[in-house]
């Protein structure tokens, strides 16, 4: 886990012109930020494109404000607002097909083939499920889950007290498994 | 239960990146903040080199490039881009079309370039884009793919052309206030020059393509054509506004909308032609015909008017009855489009689809007292539930 102080320090770093220091951060973001964006929008491309968007303006942002308490809270809004951009200017998007996610079964080496394949059913059927949700049940719960931050950490990024977050976390649960069982 | 979905939902954490194309984000986005010189220690060409070197040394590229780099040719790409600063995986992705592993290195490049340029040279830089759009599907239109795999590739890149053209547009509008009118006078010239080529290149393409794959596409590309038009239009206007602060209109801009009026006068000639053919063949609806022919006579009297507005240096008169007969003109070629359609009952339009359900910004049904209500309602009907975190 990044400290808050290595965390200050790196911005503190890019603040002063030291590029480099960026690398470090995108390195530990970058993964979490794609995922988040991939579940939001219609292909792997779109959220390769998104997500380094996401970066040049959370650099952007770094060298521009005076004041960073939470970096973490800071990309994830950008994040955020990147994708509500790319559909106010795209319009309807279609989306692609789920067998985007063939690349990333491929990669396990340790699974055998049947094991693949049961993976790979497994993926394409929760994520269909969790893209049919309500943006907001399926941001908290990808959050949540897949990213792993703490129901506080989550507050602060989509602007509700820890509370509310719970009870959306609940009934986004409610609502997967709902679409799960129809499947 | 819940830990059967949690432990499903936990396979969603493989959704990870593309090893190649983290590792080439990464590199552009350090190399273009070093050669952009914004705020780096080093010099953007050693800052770039080091980068690059450090790519290399980690193997990334070694799949990715072999092949390219064994051709000197490439290899004086690179060592081009290096100089100015540019980025390897930039000029090796540079021929790729949609559906290529390079891709979208070479899309995130390009936002990347457009992103850190200055504000007076966004709008060129969004144009240069367009036409390279325009070459891509160019190239998309001649593969030998689906027909299926090729409307969606054609629609793709025509939405992005879309996009860019108005982007094109927005950031013209940007630095009308901000720049000296002599420089925005020539950034409009420039983009409406283009944007009349996007139009040009657009329908040309558009006539390669089979019956099917134009039928799907139809919309988007219309849409496309419509935006160049739009654009050409709004960087005129602009290019008007600026020479008017200069003693004699510009001669770039005044050929610039003889060029249209001559477009638009080749297109009312297609359309009168249709129409004729629609009559001595009897194939068309009396009311269609009639129509079309209104259409096409009320553009040509406004062309007329454009073109004496052009004679006496009225150039924004000119302009605005050059865009009204453009609009005759496209109202003119949908009435056309029916005409020739014999047995095709469908509509010109598809319907149109519902709002993308995706972003849901607005969670007006989540109130704090509704809120505070169902927590008590969940926590007393569900006895698992703790004060804990739910994991």
């Amino acid at each position: 886990m990044r400290g808050y102080l290595n965390e200050q320090i790196l911005i503190y770093q890019i603040k002063r012109g030291n590029t480099d220091s960026f690398a470090p951060l995108y390195d530990y973001y970058v993964q979490k930020i794609y995922r988040f964006i991939y579940l939001k929008v219609p292909s792997a491309h779109d959220a390769e494109d998104l997500t380094a968007e996401t970066f040049l303006k959370t650099w952007q942002y770094i060298k521009d404000a005076r004041v960073i308490g939470n970096l973490q809270a800071v990309i994830y809004k950008i994040a955020r607002n990147v994708v509500v951009d790319f559909y106010r200017k795209r319009g309807t998007v279609v989306a692609e097909s789920l067998e985007d996610n063939d690349i990333v079964v491929a990669d396990r080496v340790d699974l055998t083939l049947e094991e693949k394949m049961t993976l790979k059913t497994d993926m394409v059927v929760v994520e269909k499920a969790l893209r049919e949700l309500k943006d907001t049940y399926r941001e908290i719960i990808t959050l949540f889950y897949l990213n792993d931050l703490t129901l506080k950490e989550i507050a602060k990024i989509v602007d509700r007290s820890p509370g509310a977050v719970r009870v959306m976390l609940h009934r986004g649960i409610k609502a997967l498994k709902g679409k799960l069982k129809q499947k | 239960m819940n830990g059967k979905i949690v432990k499903q939902l936990q396979t969603l954490q493989r959704i990870t990146p593309r090893t190649q194309w983290q590792s080439s984000c990464k590199e552009l986005l350090l190399s273009q903040m070093a050669s952009q010189g914004m705020g780096t220690s080093r010099p953007g060409v050693v800052a770039g080199v080091q980068v690059y070197m450090k790519t290399i040394a980690s193997g990334a590229y070694r799949y990715t490039f072999g092949s390219v780099l064994a051709h000197p040719s490439a290899i004086a790409f690179a060592l081009l881009a290096l100089l100015f600063g540019g980025s390897v995986a930039a000029m090796g992705s540079r021929d790729s079309l949609p559906g290529d592993a390079l891709y979208s290195v070479k899309k995130t490049s390009e936002n990347i370039q457009v992103a850190l340029a200055p504000a007076d040279q966004k709008a060129e830089l969004q144009m240069k884009l367009v036409e390279q759009r325009l070459v891509e599907l160019d190239a998309i239109s001649k593969q030998p793919i689906s027909d299926e795999e090729k409307a969606s590739k054609v629609d793709a890149l025509v939405s992005d052309v879309t996009f860019t053209l108005s982007s094109a547009g927005q950031h013209l509008e940007d630095i009308k206030s901000t720049q000296e009118p002599i420089r925005v006078a020539t950034v409009a010239n420039t983009i409406s020059q283009k944007a009349v080529r996007a139009e040009e290149a657009l329908t040309k393409t558009k006539s390669t393509l089979s019956v099917e794959v134009k039928k799907n596409t139809a919309p988007k590309v219309k849409e496309a054509i419509a935006q160049a038009n739009s654009t050409t239009s709004k960087a005129l206007a602009v290019a008007i506004e600026k020479t008017a602060k200069i003693d004699s209109p510009s001669a770039d801009v005044k050929s610039n909308i003889e060029q249209r009026i001559k477009k638009a006068e080749e297109k009312v000639a297609i359309l009168n032609e249709t129409v004729k053919i629609a009559i001595d063949t009897k194939t068309a609806d009396v009311k269609q015909v009639a129509k079309a022919t209104q259409d096409s006579k009320e553009a040509t009297d406004k062309l007329e008017t454009a073109k004496k507005s052009l004679e006496k240096n009225d150039l924004k008169m000119a302009l605005m009855k050059l865009d009204e007969s453009y609009q005759l003109v496209i109202d003119a070629e949908d009435s056309a489009d029916a005409l020739v359609r014999i047995d095709d009952s469908t509509d010109t339009d598809p319907p149109e689809t519902s709002d993308d359900t995706h972003v849901d910004e607005e969670n007006t049904s989540d109130n704090q007292t509704e809120q505070k209500t169902e927590i008590l309602d969940e926590n007393n009907q569900n006895n698992n539930n703790s004060t804990e975190e739910p994991k």
